[in-house]
């Protein structure tokens, strides 16, 4: 019983090849269709991108434009417009998110505890997310009406000046994010919750038993148990909320004066309204570079996290 | 509070807290009702009333007369339905092969897939436009589920995904050993266990094509084609629409994604979590 | 009912070889144990006769027919494993029936609603519903029948994996460590169990264990395996009395086969046979054919170390005088009558007809050419 090679070791390379291809072969069948798709909607439509942001294409025939080398980028960069679309898309993202963090994690740990009427507050506060971008913004267009909106109406009756909620800066950003949050909050506190869930009691109650107070017992046991949870959160809601056109749309449209135009509506603005498809296309140069960022940002941070963690 | 599981005890604050903030945020959702259910002619000439009206029924149906609501809503189911059976179909596909087949290029797919999920969707709005005007596809229902289906696959996979790394590979070898081919050991023995994966994915897929706008907006120009979204943010922005009869429109959007969620809640949390920690 | 036979069969995943080529031949109804520790490519060998883990080279037969390529479904096999791999979404009856009902369902019947009405509208069919009652009987297990696994036992579920592979009256049953999750007292009553039903069905059983006891009191015909390579083939008293090489001699029984180095054989030359002492082998000897006798006698001096009693029998640990550790120790198994206390310096006398010798380098076993009769 030695380990000398065996002839039949090396079969013929024709048995290996159709080894070889019946391993490939199962999941390239099951795997086209999906791909397929992806390919018509996505990997080819990126391309093609690419390629109208380096033409001069018209809204008229969008793959006809001539190409113009990096001038669209150039027009870009001697603007005013992209530096002030840039500023909006960070503000709106990191003001959405960390407004959805701090309002929904709050809402976690209300909803951990147990009371009377539990079902009914974990049911109102997970609503939001379910409702349709369109109908939320328009819900929130009527409630920030400058002439007969419930806030001014507050406000008025407080003593107050009405503010112009959606037409003036910086109160329009605001808004946006204000109803963006509303709608992202409930996926923080549900995802949040079950982190808190996974929380081992035995912990908790050991550090209680060690005469920690609460305060201290959620800095150093809950809240490094569920720090891993939130920083995901945090990049899923970062990359939705620059994927996010419709509440701007709806609400604002991007003014005033392109005070909420983030990069997807400008994006849109751009191709649609202006008919200017090459310029639309460079802004989608940005929109993926930033994309790309902040996935690499968060990637640079796990990695740190798991190198500390010692994983 | 149940004997085996010491949560923190409930303080008065926490319970001020909790008040406040269903208030706070179940307050937008009673404020369209209150509003849909109010008479268009009172809110323009006096203080919205902070109590729901209820008999102002016919002037509400005259506001609505010539909004196209039920074509509107059953135009959003199609995309809705259309969307998720393609998406659930797809997804059930990739998720298989992903999870049961170590192949050359599974590393490539994930990180499709993952890239997909990255990039904002507005980048594709115009090369599909323009793909969708040679096919004909524009101005057309289906259309928006070939988009929608495609922007939902990769979170629908993931899901699905995780749900079939949890089922112990050895129940397939029993099915095959059991004499079942591989179509059946597919239906009668895998499928039956993800299925809750399944469903969150579904209804992740089906909220995606419910409530779509962007695409919806860009695409759709004929007003019996309008989806509910589009639909609603024309009569949004019209300055003769009457309040009321926006906010029924938009409870009447609202209402049956906030059912359907709040009843597979549970599933579509953990599917979420799942996925997302490993995706 | 096949004869099974290995020809230079091996596996390997890449460069890696899990499994060595070997030859080996198997008669019909013979229970085969494929016996070694955990990682020793038992169960791998075991997936490749299922046909579950492609063979990579060399070819295996049944009945004198390659079936390296045949599909798991032709091979005509029960898997027991060691999961028991129950279908959890199913009752224990529709977990018996899955084979029988499979068996009569045409490829289109299988997609996706269809297939579920079909499967349980043959679940009524007379003749398998009778039938998954019969093995149900027999394996009492009539009371579980409308319960999912997950509310059965660990013994339970077993029998529950047993049913399934017995419904279907395969020819070849293979057993994956199925009694590993049992609790001691079953596991002795499952061994019983499987004994007489491989009596009674008389088919081929291939079962894999690390648990020498199990192969010992089940198996006709044991293969020993050690890191991908294969030890020893042979019945149990083979395996026991005639040990390949050191690996087997120490895994095989329990306590194990005292090897006594030559070093000590050596230093105490009139202890043991002429030829033995002269052939610089390593001793092998069974504890039960080792004696203690009081010092002074012929034999080689020890001092008693561990006197532990279990009953019946005691254990005896000793030191070789000079020696001390672990691996010189040699343990004695006596009656309980013998009266011997930590301390004591005795003798340790040989049965020269159960001696067995090893290469001190290879630890491979060396022919003894004066055997004493």
């Amino acid at each position: 019983m030695t380990a000398t090679a065996n002839p039949r070791v090396s079969r013929s390379p024709r048995l290996r090849l159709t080894r070889a291809l019946r391993g490939v072969a199962t999941p390239a069948a099951l795997l086209i269709a999906p791909m397929v798709l992806l390919a018509f909607m996505v990997f080819w439509p990126l391309l093609q991108q690419i390629w109208i942001s380096l033409t001069d294409a018209r809204l008229t025939n969008p793959g006809g434009g001539s190409f113009v080398g990096l001038e669209n980028f150039e027009a870009l960069m001697a603007g005013t417009a992209l530096p002030q679309v840039l500023a909006n898309t960070l503000a709106y993202t990191l003001g959405s998110t960390g407004l959805a963090l701090v309002m929904g994690t709050l809402a976690a740990l209300v909803v951990n505890t147990r009371f009377r009427g539990h079902g009914f507050v974990k049911g109102v506060l997970a609503s939001p997310w379910a409702i349709p971008p369109v109908a939320a913004a328009s819900i929130w267009l009527w409630m920030f009406s400058e002439s007969r909106g419930i806030f001014n109406r507050i406000i008025e009756g407080a003593g107050g000046e009405p503010v112009a909620w959606l037409t003036s800066e910086p109160w329009a950003m605001v808004s946006v994010i204000l109803v963006t949050a509303w709608q992202f909050a409930p996926l923080v506190m549900l995802v949040t919750l079950s982190a808190l869930k996974s929380v081992p009691d035995e912990v908790a109650e050991a550090s209680r038993v060690d005469g920690a107070s609460a305060v201290a017992t959620f800095t150093w046991v809950v809240w490094p148990h569920i720090l891993p949870t939130f920083r995901l959160l945090g990049i899923l809601l970062v990359i939705e909320s620059l994927r996010r056109w419709d509440i701007i749309a709806v609400m604002t449209g991007g003014g005033p004066v392109m005070s909420t135009s983030t990069i997807v509506v400008a994006i849109q603005r751009q191709a649609f309204q202006y008919q200017e498809v090459g310029m639309g296309a460079a802004y989608a140069m940005i929109g993926i570079t930033l994309a790309v960022i902040f996935a690499l940002a968060y990637l640079m941070v796990e990695r740190r996290a798991e190198k500390r963690n010692g994983r | 509070m149940s004997a085996h599981s010491p949560r923190r005890k409930r303080s008065p604050w926490t319970i001020l807290v909790a008040i406040v903030l269903t208030a706070v945020v179940g307050f937008p959702i009673y404020w369209m009702l209150n509003t849909a259910l109010s008479s268009q002619r009172v809110l323009y000439t006096e203080p919205q009333p902070l109590l729901p009206q209820l008999g102002n029924w016919e002037e509400l149906a005259d506001d609505l007369d010539g909004v196209p609501v039920v074509s509107m809503l059953s135009n959003s189911a199609i995309i809705a339905i259309g969307t998720t059976v393609l998406t659930i179909l797809l997804a059930t596909l990739c998720a298989y092969a992903l999870s049961r087949y170590r192949f050359h290029g599974r590393g490539l797919v994930s990180f499709l897939l993952f890239s997909t999920q990255m990039v904002p969707q507005a980048v594709f709005l115009i090369p599909i436009y323009a793909l969708f005007l040679g096919l004909g596809l524009v101005n057309n229902l289906w259309g928006l589920v070939l988009v929608n289906a495609a922007f939902a696959l990769p979170v629908s996979t993931f899901i699905i995904k995780v749900g079939m790394d949890g089922i112990p590979y050895e129940l397939e070898e029993a099915a095959r050993v059991d004499n079942s081919p591989p179509l059946g050991t597919l239906t009668a023995v895998l499928l039956p266990l993800v299925l809750p994966s399944i469903a969150a994915a579904a209804v992740l897929a089906f909220f995606a094509g419910w409530g779509e706008f962007m695409y919806a907006a860009t695409f759709v120009t004929g007003r019996e084609m309008w989806p509910a979204s589009v639909g609603l943010s024309v009569l949004a922005e019209q300055p003769s629409s009457s309040m009321p009869a926006i906010m029924t429109v938009a409870t009447l959007f609202a209402a049956p994604a906030v059912v359907f969620f709040l009843l597979v809640q549970r599933h579509i949390v953990s599917g979420l979590t799942a996925g997302a920690v490993k995706g | 009912m096949p004869q099974l036979q290995f020809s230079s069969v091996a596996k390997s995943y890449g460069d890696t070889q899990v499994l060595e080529p070997f030859d080996a031949s198997v008669d019909s109804g013979e229970f085969l144990v494929l016996l070694g520790p955990s990682g020793c490519g038992k169960s791998t060998l075991l997936r490749m006769i299922a046909g579950l883990t492609e063979i990579t080279s060399g070819e295996l037969l049944f009945d004198g027919e390659t079936v390296n390529e045949w599909d798991v479904r032709k091979r005509d096999i029960a898997f027991v494993f060691q999961s028991y791999a129950l279908y959890p979404q199913m009752t224990v009856r529709q977990n018996i029936a899955f084979p029988l009902v499979m068996d009569r369902m045409k490829p289109w019947q299988h997609l996706p609603i269809l297939g579920s009405i079909i499967r349980s509208r043959l679940m009524h069919r007379p003749e398998i519903a009778g039938e998954v009652d019969r093995i149900a009987e027999q394996l009492s297990l009539v009371p579980y029948l409308d319960r999912r696994p997950g509310a059965l036992s660990g013994g339970q579920r077993q029998r529950v994996a047993l049913a399934r592979s017995l419904v279907r009256d395969p020819s070849l049953y293979l057993l994956d460590e199925p009694l590993s999750n049992l609790d001691a007292k079953l596991r002795t009553q499952m061994r019983v169990d499987i004994t007489a039903l491989h009596q009674k069905v008389g088919k081929t059983f291939v079962y894999v264990t690390h648990d020498q006891i199990e192969a010992m009191t089940m198996a006709t015909r044991i293969i020993v395996m050690d890191h991908g390579r294969i030890q020893q083939i042979g019945t149990p008293d083979e395996v026991y009395d005639n040990p390949a090489n050191t690996f087997v001699a120490t895994f095989v029984g329990s306590p194990a086969m005292n090897l006594i180095s030559p070093d000590i054989v050596a230093a105490h030359p009139t202890a043991f046979e002429p030829g033995i002492a002269a052939s610089g082998a390593i001793v092998g000897v069974r504890p039960e054919h080792l004696m203690l006798a009081d010092e002074g006698a012929p034999g080689l001096p020890v001092t008693v170390e561990v006197v532990e009693r279990t009953g019946a029998e005691a254990i005896i640990a000793c030191q070789p005088q000079g020696q001390e550790g672990d691996e010189s120790r040699i343990l004695v198994r006596a009656s309980h009558t013998q009266r011997r206390v930590m301390g004591e310096a005795c003798v340790l006398q040989l049965d020269p007809a159960h001696v067995s010798l090893f290469d001190a380098a290879t630890g491979v076993r060396v022919p003894q050419t004066s055997t004493v009769g």
